[in-house]
């Protein structure tokens, strides 16, 4: 039975387009051949006999989605074809008639980008997976039903992203039971897979307990970074919960992310590229489902490699900002044609909802080094760069998506700015901006930290994509002191998130005082 | 006021479709508030398709804006699964809506059975999606219908709401590749295609545009 397969497959192999039923059969079967024309009753029966054979055989196969039914032909004869996507081939069919098939990558398109690569101005980031992966994706963590499902979701997730994945609503996890295998497994996987994981906790719905017994897990995580999403006021109801975390993560001088819930309630988490954000008007918009991808395509600009060869110049920064926006277009279009293949596994896990994977999804420009603080750049010519050179990205995209639904292509192109990470990419140039120190909370009030704080809310609220602002926090460790800091800035500035960073402590003893 | 528009070429067909929304269509504002000029019902018949891409090279020189590429245009419409990265897929819908491929296994055995049928239509709008109140994105393209009258195969396409700027050309080469496909199976040669933009409009801020376009001062 299954040689009679096979042969079909070969048939159609060699053949290459559409066949019907009668010339499968006659191909297969010498004896058809020499009976179709025949008209005594005997060879008519044969003929028959054969042709529903062969016909039972090619059913099993398009059942099993090897072939398709083409198109009826005349008096109601069947076409056939092999059932093939661009990219793929069958090379072994198995006992259960399911085929291994090859993907092919994708060719990269020529770019109007290339030169400034060369310069080492602009990179792609992963540009391996520049177009068949997503950048980052979010799950939502209150769909699944336990950990384990949750944790069936990811592993699907892994191999079409290549940066991050965000678990939002992760209390909905901790507080169903302990979560440590699933942490361990998790961050296990990352390792293998080089990828992160950002964890979203929503302070508020947490079970005090059940985060507790995970605390000193979570801050062994390499490659799991959790995110505590809370409002200020909960700092304070909060504030023995907050202690315990606060305290854990700046004994071990791991960096404290958090998100001001009241300013941002949609996903805001942090990759390996840099920080990555949804928008707050599309998140409340969003619809039922389970996995939504947050970026497709990322490209990073060295930007004091870009002074170094053309200056603070507006026309030329904005000339490169649409010849990437350029390039991510055509990437899409690629990506788009193909999103079938690239994210089956995301795809097939997320029904019915698999249409709206892409519904809020954007392509990064990252800056590295564009000289926010930085003593010798003037902070109001780069806030006006910047700021030009968006407006015209957001015309194009505009326009590219006007054009594509105009012409019965309804689709997505969005593009969003963000700050790149170091980590990112190996061969960026030496930071050259200024860090942000605090040594306790008179230094959040000191009118020269307070003007930097200010421009960083300003740079922040141009980076739609998301902005890592880091705090440095110097002298001793005072738990108290700490939470109080992190009120005052929830507070008094409007950073949707920031970040603790915790290296530059004196080494003594911590202290809930 | 129906109106009848018929061009040897498809850039001379374009231009004398935006030449008469700019003089003769009627100003409102969209449901996104976009102020625009209308008209309703509008008809035009390119009788050589032999150009059939000049409006969009046309587009492309203003080099402001990149149209979809000629192979993504004949994908959207030719490719036979729902891809995710589009909230609708014409093709999809003419090869694989609801289990039914409207095109080979109905307009083409029809028209080889009798080529001068009238039923060899192409139906992209599904109501049950489509006419949904909250429906943002919703087809386009409502019909194709396709007969073979002296020898030749000819195509019209009714699209209910039509931007005669950015959409048009891409339309009439989508109905091309359509037609082309079904031509080589029929082996009759592609006649006339046919629009019928019910509502037939441009936006304000296509009008510097469109005046270069038609080399207006």
């Amino acid at each position: 039975m299954q040689k009679t397969k096979q042969q079909i497959i070969s048939v159609l192999k060699e053949n290459g387009s559409s066949l019907s039923t009668a010339e499968i059969v006659s191909s297969l079967s010498k004896e058809y051949d020499e009976l179709k024309n025949k008209s005594d009753s005997l060879s008519k029966q044969r003929t028959g006999q054969l042709h529903r054979k062969i016909l039972y055989h090619i059913n099993l196969l398009v059942e099993s989605g090897i072939l398709r039914l083409e198109k009826h032909g005349e008096k109601g004869a069947k076409f056939f074809s092999l059932n093939l996507g661009e990219d793929e081939k069958i090379i072994e069919i198995n006992s259960n008639y399911g085929k291994r098939i090859t993907i092919q990558r994708p060719e990269m398109p020529v770019m109007p980008i290339e030169g400034y690569e060369k310069q080492g101005i602009v990179l792609k980031f992963e540009p391996n997976s520049w177009i068949d992966k997503l950048n980052s994706i979010v799950v939502m963590c209150n769909q699944a039903e336990n950990a384990k499902s949750l944790h069936d979701i990811i592993s699907k997730a892994f191999s079409a992203v290549n940066d991050c994945i965000c678990l939002e609503n992760f209390e909905s996890i901790i507080n169903k039971g302990d979560t440590s295998l699933l942490l361990k497994r998790l961050n296990s996987e990352c390792e293998d897979y080089g990828k992160k994981i950002s964890v979203i906790v929503n302070i508020n719905n947490l079970k005090q307990e059940s985060l507790e017994n995970i605390l000193g897990l979570i801050i062994r995580m390499k490659n799991i970074d959790f995110i505590y999403s809370l409002e200020q006021e909960e700092l304070e109801e909060k504030f023995a919960l907050m202690s315990k975390i606060v305290s854990a993560y700046a004994g071990n001088k791991r960096p404290l992310y958090i998100k001001n819930n009241k300013i941002q309630k949609a996903p805001y988490f942090i990759g390996r590229a840099g920080p990555y954000r949804i928008g707050e008007r599309e998140w409340q918009n969003k619809k039922g489902a389970s996995c939504i991808a947050c970026s497709q395509s990322c490209i990073i600009i060295d930007v004091d490699k870009f002074y170094s060869s053309y200056g603070l110049d507006v026309r030329k920064f904005t000339d490169l900002l649409m010849k990437i926006s350029r390039s991510f277009l055509s990437a899409n279009s690629m990506q788009r044609r193909k999103a079938g293949v690239y994210f089956k596994n995301i795809l097939q896990f997320d029904k019915p909802n698999e249409n709206e994977l892409l519904d809020l999804s954007r392509n990064y420009i990252r800056f590295w080094n564009f000289g926010l603080l930085q003593p010798n750049i003037d902070q109001a010519l780069l806030m006006n760069m910047i700021n030009e050179a968006k407006k015209e990205v957001d015309e194009f995209s505009m326009a590219e998506e006007t054009i594509y639904n105009s012409c019965g292509m309804s689709t997505r192109f969005r593009i969003a700015l963000s700050n790149a990470s170091k980590k990112s990419e190996t061969s960026l140039s030496s930071p050259k901006f200024k860090k942000i120190e605090i040594q306790g909370l008179e230094d959040i009030y000191k009118p020269k930290t307070r003007k930097e704080i200010l421009g960083i809310g300003e740079v922040t609220d141009l980076f739609n994509g998301g902005n890592d602002v880091t705090f440095h926090r110097t002298g001793n460790l005072v738990v108290k002191d700490i939470i109080k800091e992190i009120s005052v800035i929830m507070a008094n500035y409007s950073l949707p998130f920031f970040s603790y960073d915790f290296k530059s402590l004196e080494e003594e003893n911590a202290t809930t005082d | 006021m129906p109106q009848l528009i018929k061009e040897q070429t498809a850039e001379e067909t374009w231009k004398q479709i935006l030449k008469h929304i700019m003089k003769k269509g009627e100003g409102f504002i969209d449901n996104k508030k976009r102020l625009c000029k209308e008209a309703l019902n509008v008809t035009a018949v390119i009788e050589n398709v032999k150009d059939i891409t000049k409006p969009i090279e046309i587009l492309n020189s203003f080099d402001k804006w990149v149209y979809p590429p000629l192979d993504e245009i004949k994908s959207a419409i030719l490719g036979r699964t729902d891809t995710s990265g589009y909230y609708y897929n014409y093709g999809q819908r003419a090869f694989g809506y609801n289990g039914l491929n409207q095109v080979d296994d109905y307009v083409i055995p029809i028209l080889k059975k009798n080529p001068t049928s009238k039923r060899a239509i192409v139906v992209f709008y599904g109501p049950e999606k489509d006419s949904l109140p909250l429906k943002k994105e919703a087809s386009g393209v409502v019909m194709m219908n396709f007969n073979i009258r002296s020898g030749k195969l000819h195509t019209t396409m009714v699209i209910r709401s039509n931007d005669m700027f950015y959409g048009w050309p891409g339309n009439i080469v989508q109905a091309f590749y359509l037609a082309d496909y079904i031509s080589k199976e029929l082996n009759y040669p592609l006649g006339t295609i046919t629009t019928i933009s019910i509502s037939a409009h441009i936006f304000e801020k296509q009008f510097e545009h469109i005046k270069k376009v038609l080399k207006e001062k």
